[in-house]
Order: structure tokens, then C-alpha cells, then sequence
């Protein structure tokens, strides 16, 4: 295929280009197959996708103590199979079934199978009371 | 061989040029300095720009910096403030374009108030870092694109010519894919996007580099595909090695911005294939447009 290819190719005047370098036929067969692969996955995934809706769910990492109050790091994680925008996490502290202090934030996005790492601002120590970290909405993006 | 319409004028331009070698000097700076302004407006211009500036990975930011100089320094050899005979003066020339692309940065960013004196100096030092790097790349291009010579592949063996020819490429998807590849509009599309939508997006890239390759194969300007070359021939030594290259430079670029982080290989890969749309029509047109 090579010969065929370079034969079909017509001469040029001290060119010295009539005939590919192997390496461009490397290269390109890597490429070929980088690219086939990838659309293969995606087709792959694209084919066993089932319509799943956002499985949210907040994880608390580390509770710190900061200059005026108290910091909750979370990771917020979305096991489903569908983005999360404007994903609104709720950090509540209650003593006795009733709650002291509540701290929201808003998340941009949560993609599918990933993670999102952000913190909750308190005045009191959540390590003292109960503390209760929990998704409360998100929109289709 | 572009130049061959206009060379009369071209000649009289390069004789009074040459008389005097300062304004010679100046000329290109003012080239550099209008380059780095074309393609670094858009990106001063971006919020995320700003924002990555100060919150970005520092070990991302430095290796961008770092990565930048080999390639202002090859690109200079293709592409130059003036021809450049040896190494040492591509070297001083990616000096220049760094020195330059960070001067305009700073000027632009501190003209918009985006860079006070009441920041820090890490994230003023930042900004004026994230910038320097498009608006370097585009005072070396200044050249090519306001000097009307282009940037060419260079003439040696089979496969340096090929080697800088894909350079080229890789170019080209910077020039097109450093501008839109830090807006949160990236990752937006790509949630917004199915698995089929990508597969599309990925036939539609593909497709148009190809046209693209054989715009320049018609155009005849290109040793590498001289007339007669087979479809497929072109097709797997530029489209796909192209698309690929594309599509790394995303995926780079992608990671440079920390929109990969804790993010699941899915929506990776979508994004990538997004970002990798504007990169691959500006790999395949590096050659008419660098």
C-alpha cells in the first residue's frame, strides 16, 4: 500500500518529498486508533446510558477552627449519571432535635461521576452538636 | 512563494527597512506589540482569565510558563520577527515575545483596573502570568500575520517537514483553543451534551479539518500532499494526526484550567471533545491563517 501510494505520487523537482516518512504512517495509525478508541468509549457509554437523574450525596472532610467561627470542608459527591447545576448544599447544627445555626452555599456544577469541594461557615462548633450536611435541589443545566 | 504578487512593494519596504536598522527594531517590536494585542485582547478581556489568575494550580501555572518557551523558540524558527539563521537568536527572539506579552499584559490589565496596586503580589503576578502566555505566543505571530509573510514549514527532511508541520498544527489549535478554553462555557456545553452529541461533534471536527487539508491540497502550496495524493493518504497523515493533536492540546488545556479535578472520565472526555472543535479548525487551518 506504501510502494502504491508513493508511486501514485508524482515526482517533484528536488522536492525529496515524493515519498511519506514511515514515522507520518506511525503517526497516523496512533492516531487513528487514540481516535477510534475514543469515539468507541463514548459510543459505549452513550449506548448503556439509562436516563438517570443527579444522585447527590455530601460528605463532610475535616471540621477547622478559623479566625471568627468554625469551618466545615465538604465534598459534594454525584453518583448519577446526569449534571447537577446550581447544586444548593445545606449545613445544619442541632442540639436536642433543634437547630442552632444553618449555613447554605451553591454549587455551579456537579458532573456525573464526580466530585465538588467546597465549605460551610459556622459561629458555633459543629463538632459540639450534631451536624447535618445535606443536598436541598439542583436545576438540569 | 505568498509573497511572489507583491513583491515589488515588499522589496522597497525591506530596502528602506534595512537602512535603518532602529527602525527596523522598532517596526517589529510594533508588529509584536499589535500581535500580542490580536490575540491577547479576547483573553484579557475574559473574566476567568482574571479569576484563574490568582486561584489556579501554581505547579500548572509555572509548567505553563515553562512550556511556553520551547515554543515561542520553535515557532520563532518557523515563524519570526525576522529570519533567523541560528538557534541563539530564535532563543533572544522568545525572549522578546515574553518580555513584550507580559508588558502588554500588564499595561492592558492595569488600564481595565483588573490589576491594582491594592493586590497582592501573587495574585497581580498571577493575572499578569496566565496573560503573558497568549499574548506572548501572539507577539511572535505578530509578525506573520501584520508583516504579510506567513509562517511556513520548515524545508529540511521528509521528516523534520512533517514534524513542523504538525508543530504548525498544534499551533494553530492554541491559536483557536487557548481563546474559549477558559470560559465556563466549555464545561457548560459539554453538560449539556449527550454521548451522541460528542460522537456528532467529534464526525463534524473531523470532517472539517478534511476539507480544510484539501483546501491546502488544492492550494497546491503544500509539498506534503502534492497533487494525486490519495484521499486516505492525506486523510491519515494530517486529519487524524491533526484531530489528535487537537484533542491532546485540549485535554491540556483543560487540565491547565483545573477543569478536570475530581471530575468523572466522561465528562472529561465530552469537554475535551468540545474544546477540541475549535482547536481542530484551528489546526487545520494553521496553514492558511498562520
Amino acid at each position: 500500500m506504501k510502494n502504491r501510494a508513493a508511486r501514485q505520487t508524482p515526482k517533484r523537482h528536488g522536492g525529496g518529498n515524493e515519498k511519506p516518512h514511515t514515522l507520518e504512517w506511525v503517526a497516523g495509525g496512533l492516531s487513528a486508533v487514540v481516535v477510534l478508541a475514543l469515539v468507541g468509549f463514548i459510543l459505549y457509554q452513550a449506548i448503556n446510558a439509562t436516563a438517570t437523574k443527579p444522585n447527590l450525596r455530601v460528605l463532610v472532610e475535616q471540621v477547622e477552627v478559623t479566625d471568627n467561627g468554625y469551618r466545615v470542608n465538604f465534598r459534594a459527591v454525584n453518583r448519577g449519571g446526569a449534571t447537577a447545576a446550581g447544586v444548593e448544599i445545606e449545613g445544619r447544627i442541632e442540639h436536642d432535635g433543634e437547630t442552632i445555626e444553618t449555613s447554605r452555599v451553591t454549587l455551579d456544577y456537579i458532573p456525573p461521576h464526580s466530585g465538588q469541594q467546597g465549605g460551610l461557615l459556622f459561629s458555633q462548633d459543629p463538632k459540639r452538636y450534631r451536624l447535618r450536611l445535606a443536598a436541598k435541589g439542583y436545576t438540569d443545566p | 512563494m505568498q509573497k511572489a504578487g507583491n513583491r515589488p512593494a515588499g522589496q522597497e519596504i525591506e530596502k528602506r527597512v534595512r537602512q535603518s536598522p532602529r527602525r527596523k527594531l522598532l517596526i517589529g517590536l510594533g508588529r509584536g506589540f499589535g500581535g500580542a494585542l490580536i490575540f491577547g485582547l479576547p483573553l484579557l478581556m475574559t473574566m476567568e482569565m482574571w479569576s484563574l489568575g490568582f486561584y489556579m494550580d501554581r505547579f500548572r501555572l509555572a509548567l505553563l510558563l515553562f512550556l511556553n518557551m520551547p515554543l515561542l523558540t520553535l515557532l520563532s524558527y518557523h515563524a519570526g520577527f525576522e529570519e533567523t539563521t541560528c538557534w541563539h537568536d530564535d532563543l533572544r527572539d522568545m525572549v522578546v515575545a515574553y518580555a513584550i506579552g507580559i508588558v502588554a499584559s500588564v499595561i492592558v490589565l492595569a488600564v481595565f483596573g483588573v490589576v491594582t496596586l491594592a493586590m497582592s503580589a501573587d495574585e497581580i503576578i498571577g493575572k499578569v502570568a496566565l496573560q503573558s502566555v497568549p499574548a506572548s505566543i501572539g507577539a511572535l505571530l505578530g509578525r506573520s500575520q501584520l508583516g504579510g509573510s506567513k509562517a511556513e514549514a520548515s524545508q529540511g527532511s521528509e521528516r523534520v517537514n512533517y514534524a513542523s508541520e504538525m508543530f504548525l498544527m498544534a499551533v494553530g489549535a492554541l491559536f483557536l483553543g487557548l481563546n474559549v478554553a477558559p470560559t465556563e462555557e466549555m464545561v457548560l456545553i459539554s453538560h449539556k451534551m449527550t454521548g451522541w452529541h460528542a460522537v456528532a461533534l467529534i464526525a463534524l471536527s473531523i470532517f472539517l479539518m478534511h476539507a480544510f487539508v484539501y483546501a491546502v491540497e488544492f492550494a497546491g502550496s503544500d509539498p506534503s500532499l502534492p497533487p494525486g495524493t490519495p484521499w486516505w493518504s492525506a486523510f491519515l497523515r494530517f486529519t487524524i494526526t491533526g484531530y489528535s493533536i487537537a484533542l491532546l492540546i485540549s485535554l491540556y488545556a483543560l487540565w491547565t484550567f483545573g477543569r478536570t479535578d475530581d471530575v468523572g472520565l466522561m465528562p472529561v472526555l465530552i469537554s475535551m471533545v468540545v474544546l477540541g472543535f475549535p482547536a481542530a479548525i484551528g489546526a487545520a487551518a494553521a496553514r492558511l491563517i498562520l
